[in-house]
Formats: C-alpha cells, sequence, structure tokens
C-alpha cells in the first residue's frame, strides 16, 4: 500500500488557465506519487488535455505553482520538462515515417562517435532498452507502415530514451485495437513497477478501472473528484464525468413523416489498425431532428463527411429522399437535397479572407436565384446576404468585410444562417454549437427547432450532450466508429446514455 | 578523323566541364530541398558569385581572393533570401524571382559603375584558375583527353558530392535537416530549432553558387548564368536531392549542353538539342513522380 | 477631431498599404545604390519621373511598355490568385507570339483570315502549352514552378529553331533571329499616327476589364478565387478543385499568348527572337500581379508603374553615369518587400487577415516533397 504524503512526486497547485473567456482550468490541484498509476478524466473540452500541456511546457498558466520531488518549477518549454524527467506520448504521434526506429527514438539526443552520428550505438541503446522494458522493436525497421501499437511503443520507448520518471498518456488508446490495448495497459504496470509514474488523460473508463491506481475527474475546466480506483465505479465515474443533467427537452412533439436520410452498413475503413466506420446503419424522417451523442474521435465527423461526399467510403447504402448519394460527388449530393454545418468553421464553412456576401453563397452560388448562365446576380446576392446576416444577428459592419474579421459566434451564425436558408430536406448539424457564446447557442437551437417544424430532417452531431438531450427526437450513440444504442426522446436513460459513450456497455449484437 | 574512343573522351570532357558549375549550384539546392525550400533564387545567387569573383580578380589579381569573395557574396544573397523565406514566411517563389530580378539589375550596374562597360567585362588580366596538370597520363591519350584542361574546383566537386552525401546522411546535423524536410512541425515540437536549419541551410546553398566565372570563363556578362541557376534545381530535383544523384542530374545536363556546342556545325539542329534537356527534365521527373507514385 | 472616425474611412486604404509602404522601400534602397555611385536621389529620380511620364511621348512609350506587363500580369494573377503558382507566362508568350507571326504570313488565303486564324491559333498555342503543365501536375504531381520554367527555356529554344532554319526573314540584318514581317493591313493600327503607341494598349484595358468581370462577376471567378483562399471550404461547397486547376491554368496561358499576338501586331510586327526573354515582360508582369494582389485594375496601374520605372531608367542611362538597371533593382525590393507581408493597418483592434500570398508552407510550389525532399 502506497503512502501518499510520503513520496509525492510531483505537485500542481492551483492551476488557473484562460484561452480568451474560456476558463480550461479553474483553479486544478494534482499530485503524483512515484510509481503511482494516475488516471485525468472528463470529456472533450474539460480541460484535462490543457493541465497536462501546462505540466509538459506547452503552455504557461496564468496562476499556480508546480512541485517537482519538493522544488519549485516553473515548465518554460518541452525540453525545460524533458531535461526535468518529465515526458509525454501524445496523441498524434511525432514521428518521421521514413526514419527507422532507432533514429526516431532518439532524435533530439543522439550518441555521437567523432563527427557522426553514432547509429550503430543508437542501435545498441534501443535495443537494451527495449529489452530492459520487454518492449520488443526491431530497431532498424522504418516507422513507414507499421501498425498503430507499434508506433506507439516507439513513441513510448523516446520517452523512456529520454530517461522520464512521469509519463504523460494522451488519449492512448483511441486508435488502438482492443488487443493494442491490453497490450499497453500491461506496458503501462511494467513500467510503474519498473518505478516510472504514469498519468493517463482518457475518456474511456473500463480501461482506466483495469490499470489505475487513483482516478481524477474534470469537467468544465474544474476538479470534481480525486478518488483511488477501488473506492469507486465506472457507473459513479461516468457520471462525475457526464454530470447530471436535468435538462427538460425543448421541443414540441410532432410525429415524424417520411424517411428522408436512409444510412445502411456504412463501412469506412481509413489507415489505422481499426475501421473508422463499422457497419452503420441509421435513418432520419422529416419532422425530425436525431442526434449522435459520442466522445469526439468516434467517427462521427467522419460519418457528416461521407454523407456530403468529401470523404469515399468502402461499402454501404447512403440515400437521400430515395435517391441514391453513395460516393456522390459533393455538388450532386448538395442537388439531392443536403445542407451541412461543416465541424469547424474555418476549416470548411468559410474562408477567411473571402468577404462575408462570399461565404453567404457558397454551395448555392448556382441556384437560379444567384445566378444566371453563370453570371452571378450581384444584386440578388448582396440583398440575400444583408438579409440573412440580419435574420440571423451576424454582427458584421458591412456584408464586405472579410469573414475572418467576424468573431468565432458571428462566422458561426454566418454560416447557420448559409445552409439553414437552403430549403433543404435534410440538414445535417455537426457541432453547430461549439465554442460560441450562450446567446448564440441558444439563437441557433431555436432554428434548429425552427427547422424541423418546417419539416426539414435534421441530423444533429455534437459532442456536448446537453445539446443532443435538448433537441432530439432520437438518439444514436456512436462509439469506436459503431453504432452503440438507440434512444427515443423522454425514454432516454442518461444513466445508459452515458454508459454506452464511453463503451462500458456495448452492443449486444456486435 | 577521330576514332570513336577519341570522340567519345572529347564528349566527356566537355561534359565536365560543362556540369560542373550545374553541379556546384545543384548541390546547394539538393540541400534547400532536403530542408523543404524551394530556392528559386539561386539563378541571382549565382550571378553575385560570379560577378563577386571577377571585381575580386580585378582588383587583387589573387585566386584565392576572388574564391572568397564570391563565396561570401553569395552566401550573404543567400541569406538574405532566406531570412525573408523563413522569418517573414514570405512566399518562396516571390522571395526567389526578387532576389532574380534584383541581382540580375545590381550586378549589370556595378559592371558598369565599376568597369564602365556595358553587355560583357573581359580582360586579359583575370588570372584564371590553373588547369590540372594530367600529363602523367600520357601514356594513355584518351585517358588524358578525358580529363584534360579541368581545374582542381572542377574535381573538388565531385568530392563535395561525397563529402554532403556524408554530412546529410551521417551526421546529426544532416539528420536533423532531413528531420525538418519530412516534418518540420515534428521537428520544431522536438526542440530542433527548424528555421535556424532552414536559413542556414539556404545560405550555405549560396556558398556553390559562385564558381561559375572562376573556371575558364574570366568575364563576366549581363545574365551570365543563362538560367542556369534553374537547370541546377531542375537537376537536383531530378538527382531526387540525394547528393549522389544529383551528380548524375548534372552530368545529364553538362552533357546536353556539350552534345548542342559540338553539334553546332552539324545537320542537326542546335537549338533544338539546346531545348533537348529542359524537355528531358520534365520527361524524366515524369517517369520518376510516375513510379513514386505507383508504389 | 474624431480619429476614429476618420480611421474607419481610411479603411479602403489598407489594401494600398502594403504595395505603397514596399515601393517607398523600395525608393530608399534605390537611392541608397544612387548615392553609391555619387549621384543624388532626388535628382535621378527626378530625371526617372520625367523620363516616365514627363511629356506624351514618354508617356505613351511608357504605356507601350506597359501592354505586354498589364496582360501577363492578368495571366499570372488568374492562376495565382487559385493558388496556382506557374511561372510559365515567358514560354506562353512566346509560343503566342510565334504561331501568330508565323500564321499570319505564311497561312494561306485572304489576309483577314489570315489576321483572324493566326490570332485564334496563338491563343490556343499560349493555351495548350500552359495545359501541358497542368496535365503534368494533375497526372504526376510534377511541381508547377519546375514544369514552367522548364516549358519557357524549352518554348524558346524550340521557337528560335523553326525561326532559324524553317521561317527565316533572310531580307534582313543576318544576324537577327527573326520571322518575314507581317502585312501593314493586319498590323495594329496606332493610336496616335505620330506615336509609338497602338490600339494594343486599348485591348489591354479591355482586357483588365474583362478579367475584372470573370473574376468578379462570374460563377468561374468565384469558383476560382474561392479554390486559392481555402481548398478546403471549395470542397465542402461542392466546387472541383481539379477542373478550377486546368481552366485557370488554361485561361493564363491563353491570357499570355495575348501578350505575345500583341507584341507581334503591333510593335515588332514578327517574332524576333529573345525580344521578351530580354525585355523580362513576362516577369514584371507577374510581379505587377503580386504587388497588386491580383487586383486587374490594380495590374493595371501597377504596370504602368513598373514599365514608367524601366523607361524612366533608360532615361537616366541616356543623360546621367547611373545605369539603367537601377530600374531591376527597385523592382525586384519591390516584390521582395511584398512578399515580407508588411502590413499597415488604419483600423487597429481587429485581427488582420491574412494576406493572399501563401507563406512560409510549401503550398503547391515545392517540388514534389516525396521526391525532392523525403527519399
Amino acid at each position: 500500500m502506497r503512502n501518499q504524503s510520503d513520496d509525492v512526486l510531483l505537485r500542481m497547485d492551483g492551476i488557473v488557465k484562460c484561452y480568451g473567456d474560456l476558463v480550461a482550468n479553474d483553479n486544478v490541484d494534482l499530485h503524483l506519487n512515484a510509481g503511482e498509476i494516475l488516471a485525468v478524466i472528463g470529456e472533450n473540452g474539460a480541460g484535462k488535455t490543457t493541465l497536462m500541456k501546462i505540466l509538459y511546457g506547452l503552455e504557461q498558466p496564468e496562476s499556480g505553482t508546480i512541485w517537482l520531488k519538493g522544488e519549485k518549477i516553473r515548465v518554460r518549454d518541452t525540453a525545460h520538462a524533458i531535461a526535468n524527467g518529465i515526458g509525454m506520448v501524445q496523441q498524434h504521434f511525432m514521428l518521421f515515417d521514413p526514419f527507422t526506429v532507432t533514429e526516431n527514438i532518439v532524435y533530439g539526443k543522439e550518441p555521437r562517435r567523432g563527427l557522426f552520428f553514432d547509429i550503430d550505438g543508437a542501435n545498441r541503446m534501443v535495443s537494451d532498452l527495449s529489452e530492459r522494458y520487454e518492449l520488443p522493436v526491431n530497431p532498424v525497421a522504418r516507422i513507414k507502415g507499421m501498425p498503430v501499437g507499434l508506433r506507439q511503443r516507439v513513441e513510448i520507448l523516446k520517452v523512456l530514451y529520454q530517461n522520464a520518471e512521469i509519463i504523460i498518456f494522451d488519449e492512448p488508446t483511441a486508435v488502438l485495437t482492443p488487443q493494442e490495448v491490453n497490450e499497453l495497459l500491461k506496458t503501462m504496470r511494467q513500467l510503474a513497477s519498473n518505478g516510472k509514474s504514469i498519468i493517463i488523460v482518457t475518456h474511456k473508463l473500463n480501461e482506466v478501472m483495469g490499470v489505475a491506481d487513483r482516478v481524477m475527474v474534470m469537467r468544465n475546466g474544474k476538479l470534481i473528484a480525486d478518488l483511488p480506483v477501488r473506492d469507486t465505479s465506472i457507473e459513479e465515474l461516468s457520471f462525475m464525468m457526464v454530470g447530471r443533467r436535468l435538462i427538460e427537452s425543448a421541443i414540441p412533439e410532432i410525429p415524424p413523416g417520411k424517411k428522408v436520410l436512409e444510412i445502411e452498413n456504412l463501412c469506412l475503413n481509413g489507415t489505422g489498425s481499426v475501421p473508422i466506420l463499422d457497419r452503420v446503419s441509421l435513418h432520419v424522417a422529416a419532422n425530425e431532428i436525431v442526434g449522435i451523442a459520442g466522445v469526439s474521435g468516434n467517427g462521427q465527423f467522419e460519418l457528416v463527411q461521407t454523407i456530403l461526399g468529401l470523404i469515399e467510403a468502402d461499402s454501404g447504402k447512403i440515400q437521400v429522399g430515395g435517391q441514391d448519394i453513395f460516393n456522390h460527388p459533393v455538388r450532386s449530393v448538395r442537388d439531392s437535397g443536403v445542407a451541412m454545418i461543416p465541424e469547424d468553421r474555418f476549416i470548411w464553412g468559410s474562408a477567411a479572407q473571402a468577404m462575408v456576401v462570399e461565404t453567404a453563397i457558397m454551395g448555392h452560388y448556382r441556384k437560379q436565384e444567384f445566378s444566371k448562365k453563370n453570371f452571378l446576380q450581384i444584386k440578388k446576392i448582396r440583398s440575400f446576404a444583408s438579409k440573412i446576416v440580419k435574420e440571423f444577428n451576424v454582427k458584421a459592419d458591412s456584408i464586405l468585410q472579410k469573414t475572418g474579421s467576424l468573431s468565432g459566434g458571428n462566422a458561426q451564425k454566418l454560416i447557420v444562417a448559409r445552409e439553414m436558408t437552403q430549403q433543404t430536406p435534410l440538414l445535417v448539424a455537426c457541432e453547430p454549437t461549439r465554442g460560441i457564446d450562450i446567446g448564440a447557442i441558444n439563437f441557433i437551437h431555436d432554428r434548429l427547432i425552427e427547422k424541423r417544424s418546417e419539416g426539414a430532417a435534421v441530423l444533429l452531431v455534437s459532442s456536448e450532450l446537453s445539446e443532443i438531450l435538448k433537441l432530439s427526437d432520437r438518439i444514436y450513440v456512436i462509439y469506436n466508429g459503431r453504432i452503440n444504442g438507440e434512444f427515443l426522446r423522454g425514454k432516454v436513460n442518461e444513466e445508459e446514455l452515458g454508459l454506452r459513450m464511453v463503451g462500458s456497455i456495448k452492443n449486444e449484437l456486435q | 578523323m577521330m576514332s570513336d574512343a577519341n570522340y567519345l573522351s572529347v564528349v566527356f570532357n566537355s561534359t565536365i566541364r560543362m556540369m560542373t558549375p550545374i553541379l556546384y549550384v545543384a548541390l546547394g539546392s539538393a540541400l534547400c530541398n532536403r530542408v523543404f525550400i524551394f530556392n528559386i533564387g539561386l539563378e541571382g545567387t549565382m550571378l553575385t558569385g560570379a560577378f563577386a569573383a571577377i571585381v575580386a580578380n580585378y582588383y587583387t589579381g589573387s585566386i584565392l581572393v576572388s574564391l572568397l569573395a564570391a563565396m561570401i557574396s553569395a552566401m550573404l544573397v543567400s541569406w538574405v533570401a532566406g531570412i525573408f523565406m523563413v522569418k517573414f514566411k514570405g512566399a518562396m517563389l516571390v522571395v526567389g524571382v526578387s532576389i532574380n530580378m534584383l541581382m540580375a539589375g545590381l550586378t549589370t550596374f556595378l559592371m558598369q559603375t565599376i568597369f564602365g562597360v556595358k553587355g560583357a567585362y573581359v580582360s586579359t588580366d583575370l588570372v584564371s584558375l590553373p588547369k590540372v596538370d594530367v600529363s602523367f597520363l600520357g601514356r594513355w591519350p584518351v585517358l588524358q583527353t578525358m580529363f584534360s584542361s579541368l581545374t582542381y574546383l572542377d574535381l573538388f566537386a565531385f568530392v563535395l558530392a561525397i563529402l554532403l552525401y556524408f554530412f546529410l546522411f551521417k551526421t546529426v546535423t544532416g539528420f536533423h535537416m532531413r528531420s525538418v524536410g519530412i516534418n518540420k512541425t515534428a521537428a520544431t515540437s522536438l526542440g530542433i530549432n527548424a528555421d535556424r536549419l532552414q536559413i542556414g541551410t539556404i545560405a550555405f546553398s549560396g556558398i556553390g553558387a559562385c564558381l561559375l566565372t572562376m573556371g575558364g570563363v574570366t568575364m563576366f556578362a549581363q545574365n551570365i548564368t543563362a538560367g542556369r541557376g534553374f537547370i541546377a534545381m531542375a537537376a537536383a530535383t531530378l538527382g531526387a536531392a540525394h547528393p549522389l544523384g544529383v551528380v548524375v542530374g548534372s552530368g545529364f545536363f553538362g552533357f546536353a549542353q556539350s552534345m548542342a556546342n559540338m553539334l553546332q556545325n552539324s545537320a542537326i539542329s542546335s537549338q533544338l538539342t539546346m531545348a533537348l534537356p529542359y524537355l528531358a527534365t520534365i520527361l524524366a521527373l515524369a517517369i520518376y513522380n510516375f513510379t513514386q507514385h505507383r508504389r | 477631431m474624431n480619429f476614429n472616425k476618420l480611421k474607419k474611412n481610411l479603411h479602403f486604404l489598407t489594401p494600398l498599404g502594403q504595395p505603397v509602404l514596399a515601393i517607398g522601400l523600395a525608393l530608399i534602397v534605390g537611392a541608397a545604390v544612387i548615392i553609391a555611385t555619387g549621384e543624388s536621389p532626388l535628382k535621378i529620380y527626378g530625371i526617372m519621373l520625367k523620363g516616365a511620364f514627363g511629356s506624351k511621348y514618354y508617356l505613351l512609350t511608357t504605356l507601350t511598355r506597359a501592354t505586354p506587363i498589364i496582360i501577363t500580369g492578368l495571366g499570372a494573377a488568374i492562376c495565382w490568385s487559385s493558388n496556382y503558382m506557374g511561372i510559365g507566362g515567358e514560354g506562353q508568350m512566346i509560343m503566342g507570339g510565334f504561331v501568330c507571326a508565323v500564321a499570319c504570313v505564311h497561312l494561306p488565303g485572304p489576309l483577314w483570315f489570315k489576321l483572324i486564324a493566326g490570332v485564334i491559333l496563338a491563343l490556343a498555342a499560349g493555351g495548350a502549352y500552359s495545359l501541358l503543365s497542368a496535365w503534368l501536375l494533375d497526372k504526376f504531381k510534377m511541381s508547377l514552378a519546375i514544369s514552367t520554367l522548364m516549358l519557357n527555356y524549352a518554348g524558346a529554344y524550340i521557337a528560335m529553331h523553326f525561326v532559324q532554319n524553317v521561317f527565316l526573314d533572310k531580307s534582313g540584318d543576318a544576324k537577327l533571329v527573326q520571322t518575314q514581317m507581317i502585312d501593314e493591313a493586319i498590323q495594329l493600327p496606332r493610336i496616335l499616327s505620330d506615336q509609338k503607341l497602338h490600339w494594343g494598349f486599348g485591348i489591354a484595358v479591355l482586357a483588365v476589364a474583362a478579367t475584372w468581370f470573370l473574376m468578379n462577376r462570374t460563377v468561374f471567378g468565384y469558383e476560382a478565387r474561392m479554390s486559392g483562399y481555402n481548398i478546403d471550404f471549395c470542397n465542402y461547397g461542392g466546387i472541383s478543385s481539379r477542373k478550377i486547376m486546368y481552366s485557370v491554368l488554361i485561361l493564363s496561358g491563353v491570357i499570355c499568348g495575348l501578350a505575345g499576338v500583341i507584341e507581334v501586331l503591333g510593335v515588332n510586327y514578327r517574332y524576333v527572337h529573345n525580344t521578351y526573354v530580354s525585355a523580362s515582360y513576362a516577369w514584371i508582369g507577374l510581379n505587377a500581379a503580386l504587388i497588386s494582389g491580383y487586383n486587374p485594375i490594380g495590374i493595371l496601374l501597377t504596370s504602368i508603374i513598373l514599365a514608367g520605372i524601366s523607361t524612366g531608367g533608360a532615361a537616366i542611362a541616356r543623360s546621367t553615369s547611373v545605369p539603367l538597371e537601377i530600374s531591376s533593382i527597385i523592382q525586384g525590393c519591390i516584390t521582395l518587400f511584398i512578399s515580407a507581408r508588411i502590413v499597415i493597418r488604419f483600423r487597429r483592434g481587429k485581427k488582420p487577415v491574412p494576406a493572399p500570398l501563401n507563406g512560409g508552407s510549401a503550398g503547391r510550389i515545392v517540388s514534389d516533397p516525396e521526391g525532392g525532399a523525403a527519399v
């Protein structure tokens, strides 16, 4: 049994970090004992990654102190973190594909012989390291073409090569197959028994239960709980993580109409070792808002991109109003009656250098009202843009100003306005309110409800569970690229919803 | 009547002499490609070096001083280009085009103010590089022809290619350079000063661009490079930015140019022969990219 | 005095800030070079201004010189504003000029037919030459910069080959590699009978208007500009980026071909080897496009200024000891400073919108990263 007070290795006290108005870390405390495995869990945007970035020197906190082995330190940058024995296995691997395993592991701290890079020595060191921690790798193999699990092992070895005492794992299981996950959990125990201290940042609860000694729950930038794993349960943790939301459904009851969107057995393999979408089947009817609940990174964004034709799927069927749109080009999908609010307003939704009026007609500038025989009807376009800017309260000085000079909320309202005024039978709304203020959120919600009562089918994808619960007639849970449960409005079992989102309950069928 | 062996040895000799100025610049361009820099300004850099060499030669009459002057001035111009490309994040093509126009103007401008001539400056006072004495090959006339009237700089180009190969693939700095070319973001996040490496590489790539007028040519003319900076870039691309591949790429251009010269008075159109290397580059790159993307 | 209001009223000047600042800095560099030669910059710049715009003759000479710069500038602007950074204007201009000159002399039939067929063939040649680069990019992922550059040189030599060996005008100076002169009846008339300026300048101004209309008032122009801003945004909006790539590159080739046609019909009345290359028309045109941020009306003004710097440079060379290359020095500096995106902001408090140039990232210009950088 470990004694908490004696061997506190690391302590973070009262960490505060803000991004603009958003408080990402609100007075968060963390402590870590030597040889301990600590899990930091929370939803996306709960602030757990920010906290780790501060510890690893990627971000500087507004206030708060970090104590390492009883000494107060300020982690200036990653190099400084590494020098202090803090290493991080990032979610997105920082590996050079054309280089070998050894070259990647020793990168930045290469052994030299005279003028030259001592590659033989490096290979030997990597072999030793790999044996000592029982992490088998072939030092001279190239990264290119390696499975994700092996790449992660290289990342772990890299951290060990840098002599890290504290190893942070950021969402380490997100991209792994179940077998690879088991391997990784074994590795973590191995490392802990070798005296390393480990912090796992994750939202996958059942994995945490198997390996962690202690768990910290974060929500909305605050520390909610810090307790030993043996004193808690998956059920309790999932409620702490998601919160007890007593949200009344905001929508009046309308019986759903004809099916508008039908998806059957949609598969997208991707390049990793797990498929991104695995036999997804769902439908959305007229007068219906259907929510897709899921922790982000479980395939929901790929799903909507596949619907719009931005990604080619491997197999399956997608129909809109009875018309096949599977793997059709975007223009033809849009012509069949699909509008989409994209997940990222400045990547997909607009161009920063385009004028507001130019952003306002993307996707439907070919319509009769906006262009005749390939000539733009500038007057009509401008009056349309002015109209939607007014109707949707977009705060802009002029419709001729650059979209990039609008605030995030106003740019989002502009995009929402554009997609909603398209009068399409299907609207796909992907994170329609991410990162905008509460007034704008309510405004967009009202519009979505209005759209539904006008007879449109709405597919709502959001990592904000409260939004899904407030607006949806029906909810699908997506987990690891699979539909993991379906709920009707009013019959939502929140507890089960939360557990299915984090994969603690899986569809019996699969 | 020349024998076939003789004829070939003459072609070989002329190919070498044509290719070495290209090779020096192409090696610099290859290094730039390795750190993900497309330095079209090498044409202007090359003009700078060529001009500085002649000026230093004129004033001092010392080969060594001219060589140093050429290297330093070319490096400075390249360094400025690097600052604009990396620090100020200027579009590489735009910076390169500007450097070319600026240096084409500046060298001709200075030629007129310093030497008071327009078009070209030729003087018998200028010292040219000593030729490597190959009389010890006298017993093998074919070999002697192959290596006659070459300068040490011509020979050093090949040594440099080998040295750069070792630098790029066997040293830690070379290793870091290649990593920056593969993924600058990753390299930066792993604690490498990628900006400094890129600027340094661009500056260094200028050094090679200085040797044009040092060999047989002891003159400077307006736009004397005649697009050879661009050819060098093509040769570097053709050689897959590998120092030894670049030797082959430059050799190809040297060969095409020497053939063009030799065919000047024959039935085959010399203009078409001059066009050939450019078209061949396109063809070779197409084949190369085709096989790369098939894999 | 309400400063904020003043700032707001000056808002429309923001796009001018960068070019004006860059030109200012370039003139300072030029002044330093002039001082180094022992002359007074003010005096030299005075002569330059006079030599460029100071009299009817000088002004019209400047405008004549500006004509091919304007047109190649428009050609460059069309593909660069869509983020396809081709530098093949020179080769395309050569193709246009060469084909036009040959067709207008050697095609059978009446003169009007020679003219019309010659112009159409020439424009097609410019477009086809650019299409070749587009195809190489599409099929082989070959960098536009490399392919267009190679085709510039190849084009110059191929045209030279045909002029020298097939279409050579043997009546004139034996040293000149040039085709026969076209019939006087199909030459572009001069605007004023005693001056060089020809109606090609009028065509260039029309081309400016047409390009402005195309880019700002048509579906094609909208799609092309949006592709330059954000390719993901376009994919999401249903724009086929491949189609845009082909169309902007072909169109830009056709326009550069037009520059060659006008030089043949309005200035030389024949194709003369090396004239376009030595005058750097296409490169200066590209500079004009860059300085004006691809705005056609800006290109018109900038081209006239750049042409003025060249003719002004010639005036300096005639009357002082300062060589005419002072003009290339100034021109090179302007674009160098433009590339660094030195932005003046008339309004504070708003984050600046990035300029349209593709900055530090390699974008499409770097030679194939697999082949060039990472093997």
